[in-house]
């Protein structure tokens, strides 16, 4: 798949992923990760830029083994942002989908 | 490839970032491999599924607006020069970046200001020469108007006594005001 492409879905993928609830780096790394094939690393840098857009805010809970893991909260801006790529993503494939010749959703 | 090759492997190409993000950044990526383990998996896995670092740190380094020259990274990550910024909060991205310019610059003063040192180890004596050489146009001139005893001879002999002299002076303000600008800059 396309690289921009993809690194643009990513964003969805993560933001949706908060959206149902918060959840530290591994858990939204390995989600995205089993279901993309995209690197696991690059969802790192991903969330520091989103973090960095006020998209969502960290905070550290004890995990019950070992140090204290960093958590991530979907902020309103963030919640605003996923829905407005949401709305965009199925535009855009019912788009595709018609031009495929497929059913439009 | 274990944690501590990518561990390594990921800061050596974040060195252009601050430290502290560094270590920020290594932290996430320990947290990941301690999750990571606990849910079973090996080292070799994990990393396989993280992928290349060498690709992970340059996601980091293209997040920072107008690192390198590189096109794509720039178009997946437009930032609005006006972008609205909330009073009391600064930009980290923006503040990393210019302290890492700040640092830059000053490395590069620095090497500067140690090369004009080493140039001007050269430079000063050849200047003071130089400097000093009209004396002897100026002896020769006693002979040379002795034997062609015109006013020609006098004038090209002076002016060129003169350009010699403001030469070598020249070149002392010029090379002394580098040499103490790189120095400010350097901020030794």
């Amino acid at each position: 798949m396309n690289t921009q492409f993809k690194k643009g879905v990513l964003e969805l993928c993560v933001l949706s992923l908060l959206k149902q609830g918060d959840k530290y780096g591994y858990e939204l790394a390995d989600t995205v990760g089993r279901e993309i094939d995209v690197s696991e690393g690059s969802i790192y840098p991903l969330l520091k830029r989103l973090r960095g857009e006020g998209y969502f805010e960290v905070y550290l809970r004890e995990s019950p083994s070992g140090p204290a893991r960093k958590y991530y909260r979907l902020t309103q801006k963030g919640a605003d942002m996923q829905a407005h790529l949401e709305s965009e993503w199925k535009e855009f494939t019912q788009s595709v989908s018609t031009i495929l010749g497929g059913e439009p959703q | 490839m274990t944690k501590q090759e990518f561990l390594q492997h990921l800061n050596v190409h974040l060195q252009p970032l601050p430290a502290a993000e560094r270590e920020d950044i290594l932290a996430d990526f320990e947290e990941h491999f301690q999750a990571g383990a606990e849910s079973g998996k090996t080292e070799e896995q994990i990393c396989a599924e993280l992928g290349n670092p060498y690709t992970c740190a340059l996601q980091y380094l293209r997040s920072v607006p107008n690192y390198g020259s590189n096109a794509e990274g720039q178009a997946a990550n437009p930032v609005p020069p006006a972008a609205p910024v909330q009073p009391g909060s600064v930009n980290p991205v923006q503040q990393a970046k210019e302290r890492n310019d700040t640092r830059l610059n000053r490395t590069l003063w620095g090497i500067f200001f140690f090369v004009l040192v080493l140039i001007a180890i050269g430079a000063y004596p050849t200047f003071a020469v130089l400097m000093l050489s009209p004396l002897i146009v100026l002896f020769i001139a006693i002979f040379a108007v002795a034997a062609v005893p015109t006013g020609l001879m006098v004038a090209f002999l002076i002016s060129l006594s003169a350009f010699l002299f403001v030469a070598g002076l020249q070149g002392i303000i010029e090379l002394t005001w580098l040499l103490k600008y790189s120095y400010r800059r350097a901020g030794f």
